[in-house]
């Protein structure tokens, strides 16, 4: 019954969203304010029909309703309430039923916000909104429809891919989403501001917070995948340049280019048209990072026909790229820089040099992701490239960034003097390079780790420099104690001061990614009860094997203790377990975990003979990453919020 | 390297007459920028491109292909043997056209791993006719396959 509401509430949805986008549109071209009116209720229509629909699935899900297919393949009654809720978007269609929730939403909330302004433009932002939803539905109706019903009843369903059971696929998804469908608003204003000719501050000013949303979000939900990944793949590692990590990291490179020039074209009325490059391509990108990850048109020779989605994502992605950059050459003249670069040596230009290395980034990612698929176009053979060449090429592009990102501090806007610079370079860089000699002395390591480690260096000390030079000027000229300083400092300057705290994060992950990359040492060994390995300063000594049911897991646990030197330290149980419903056995990795080390066991077989075998990884500095994680969410937040001087911005900065 | 030449330059140009030349500047420093990349990802596709074949491609390959680090694609066969002491597994991939591989693997076995499973190994093609690998890949779960 009520999946059939669902259901209706999709097919309704569809004819009102076309609807809306052609009132809209045409509404705002003919200046008719009625048309443009009846499309703004439409976009709370279609919100509130997207609504109904996912309410009707979480229902479904939540009641144990399996004659919807979805409910069946995806759930069983023996899951926590967690689980089947995050069932909404385990599966393709769900996921896809997500996608045109959120952005229903923030249709919604786009309304709300823009209730007494934009006039010119909303209409031009809700038809491209409402078009965008309009082909989403479709593929869901069309292809992958998540009210679909069996002919039958199933007694139970067949559960989730145990390996999707866990917090960080709970969490994966509906970050990964909010950040695809947030960088749908900045491209829709941005198409608004080409079509209606308003190039100016406005559209840039009411994109700001929801690029900065779209960004932290979509870079919470890769971090999520890799927190899941490391926790549950059991290969020892979080990131393996797979074309699904790919598709998210894309657009999140682009984004983040865009997210830096807006404020050069906010500041100076420059790149202008790189602009509106960036959001294209980070819509493109976004849109075809949905695709591949339902398509499998990478991970096997012989899929590219069997997805029905492909012919769809193609032609939508075609199409869009053809309209947006036909508008930008419509209005390429409107577009033209209002001022000139004047120095190499400004802030500017480093800004402009990390939107090169980001986007170059970006496009050597997407390059060795697409390569068989181009490869065996031209020459009918299919070659790949795995996680060397990624490691290889993005590695430097990234160890580049890291040095842009310290110097940007260090010089002014406009033009800086060399001698400013040099002075300033001077103490950043000695720190630095004091940090990399450090390490090479202390613990040794090859060139790219201790370049790596003193560009890290050098970045925090030229960050905290800048800090600290604006807490003693604030200290001297106002009397403030040093701490009030900083405190009144960050607050005064949130934008700024929250991408600091950002730029920080960035090199706390670096350090982990370096660290965990370089340094670390796997081995693997064959207990018998009673034998011991021992890996670097651990000594891991096998204790035995546990087999046990649980409600709907058959868990096989192993037990080692864990000695540091002598020093006894704990005991650690990595177990193989088989879900009732899914043959395939999954791995739980056992992680004991510090600031300074993952000591990461799998347990990778047993015999008959009673011995087991291990793979035992020791993954230096890896929690720093997840620690960076947390700390940019809060830079952003600092970022985000909301400030006074805004009602005259931009002119007071 | 673009900022160095940034140093040398940045200092001269006066910003009405370097109208030109700063943008040429920019243009120069953005081209030193592209080619870096560009030489980058060449140098990435030398030395970690290889080719991604089925089981039926590589034994049409035959003796060519000896020695070449591949990555081969097909369906896990029926019988499996599993050496716990020094962790090697044998299996044979198979393909659409019946076509069979015998594989020595070496390493944690994924737990996708099973009898019939998509997979991807990648390694070395022996003068043997054996393929041996050090990598196996399964089906990411991640990926949304329609069940039931």
């Amino acid at each position: 019954m009520l999946t059939d509401l669902g259901y209706g509430a999709l097919l309704l949805a569809i004819a009102v969203s076309l609807y809306a986008a052609m009132a809209s549109f045409f509404g705002a071209r003919t200046g008719r304010g009625e048309l443009v009116d009846s499309a703004r209720n439409g976009v709370w229509v279609v919100g509130g029909l997207v609504t109904v629909a996912a309410a009707a699935l979480i229902y479904a899900l939540v009641s144990h309703d399996f004659q919807v297919e979805y409910v069946a393949a995806n759930t069983s009654r023996d899951m926590p309430l967690t689980y089947l809720l995050s069932a909404f978007y385990s599966g393709n269609p769900g996921s896809l039923l997500l996608w045109v929730w959120l952005l229903g939403i923030f249709g919604m909330v786009l309304a709300v916000q823009n209730r007494n302004r934009n006039h010119e433009i909303m209409p031009y932002v809700f038809a491209i909104i409402m078009a965008v939803e309009a082909f989403f539905l479709l593929l869901i109706l069309f292809l992958a429809n998540p009210f679909a019903k069996l002919t039958f009843v199933p007694t139970d369903g067949q559960g989730m891919n145990p390996l999707l059971e866990n917090p960080g696929m709970f969490f994966h998804p509906p970050t990964l989403y909010l950040g695809y469908v947030g960088f749908v608003i900045p491209f829709a204003f941005a198409m608004a501001a080409l079509i209606t000719g308003r190039l100016g501050y406005e559209w840039i000013r009411n994109i700001r917070r929801w690029t900065l949303f779209a960004w932290i979000f979509l870079g919470l939900g890769n971090a999520f995948g890799a927190w899941w990944a490391y926790k549950v793949l059991g290969w020892g590692g979080y990131w393996g340049w797979d074309p699904v990590e790919n598709a998210s990291f894309m657009p999140w490179l682009v984004g983040t280019a865009f997210l830096h020039s807006i404020m050069i074209e906010r500041r100076r009325g420059m790149l202008k048209v790189w602009n509106m490059v960036l959001i294209i391509l980070t819509f493109e990108l976004v849109i075809f990072g949905t695709f591949l990850t339902r398509s499998g048109i990478l991970s096997s020779v012989h899929t590219f026909s069997e997805s029905g989605m492909g012919p769809f994502f193609a032609s939508f992605i075609l199409s869009s790229l053809a309209a947006s950059v036909g508008l930008v050459l419509y209005r390429l003249k409107a577009l033209r820089a209002e001022d000139e670069l004047d120095s190499l040596l400004s802030r500017e230009s480093s800004f402009l040099f990390n939107n090169l290395i980001l986007v170059g980034a970006a496009f050597a990612t997407f390059w060795g992701t697409v390569f068989p698929l181009i490869s065996e176009a031209v020459r009918g053979v299919k070659i790949t490239v795995g996680a060397p060449f990624f490691n290889q090429v993005d590695g430097p592009i990234f160890l580049v960034l890291i040095l842009v990102m310290g110097i940007c501090p260090l010089i002014g806007w406009r033009r800086a003097s060399i001698q400013n610079l040099v002075r300033n370079f001077a103490f950043s860089a000695g720190m630095g390079l004091i940090l990399g000699m450090g390490i090479r002395t202390l613990i040794g390591g090859g060139f790219f780790a201790i370049l790596g480690f003193s560009l890290c260096g050098f970045v925090i000390a030229s960050i905290l420099t800048e800090w600290y030079r604006g807490m003693r000027a604030r200290h001297r000229t106002r009397g403030e104690n040093y701490l009030k300083a900083l405190g009144s400092l960050v607050w005064a300057n949130k934008p700024r001061y929250g991408g600091y705290i950002v730029h920080l994060s960035v090199i706390l992950i670096a350090i982990g990614v370096i660290g965990s990359s370089f340094y670390n040492t796997e081995k693997e060994a064959n207990l018998a009860n009673g034998e011991s390995m021992t890996i670097k300063q651990y000594t891991l000594k096998y204790e035995g094997l546990l087999e046990y049911p649980t409600e709907s897991k058959q868990i096989t646990s192993a037990t080692l203790a864990v000695y540091n030197g002598g020093e006894f330290l704990g005991r650690l149980s990595p177990q193989k377990f088989t879900h009732r419903n899914h043959p395939e056995p999954v791995s739980k990795v056992a992680i004991r975990s510090n600031w300074r080390e993952d000591l990461y066991v799998i347990l990778a077989g047993w015999n008959d003979d009673g011995t087991a075998s291990f793979k035992v990884l020791v993954n230096p500095l890896v929690s720093w990453i997840w620690i960076g994680g947390v700390t940019m969410v809060v830079g952003t937040i600092i970022a985000f919020w909301p400030d006074r001087r805004e009602r005259v911005w931009p002119e007071a900065r | 390297m673009a900022k160095s030449t940034g140093m040398t330059t940045g200092a001269v140009t006066s910003k009405k007459k370097g109208l030109f030349r700063g943008r040429r500047k920019f243009l120069i420093a953005g081209i030193i920028v592209v080619l870096a990349l560009g030489y980058a990802i060449y140098a990435g596709f030398q030395s970690a491109s290889m080719y991604f074949l089925t089981v039926g491609e590589l034994k049409a390959r035959g003796e060519t292909a000896y020695g070449e680090r591949l990555r081969v694609n097909g369906k896990v066969g029926p019988d499996i043997v599993w050496d716990n002491q020094s962790t090697t597994m044998k299996f044979n991939l198979i393909d659409g056209q019946g076509e069979s591989l015998p594989v020595v693997y070496k390493g944690v076995v994924p737990d996708l791993f099973k009898p019939d499973a998509d997979v991807v190994v990648e390694g070395v093609y022996t003068a043997g006719g054996v393929f041996e690998s050090t990598k196996l890949l399964t089906k990411c779960p991640s990926k949304f396959t329609p069940k039931l």
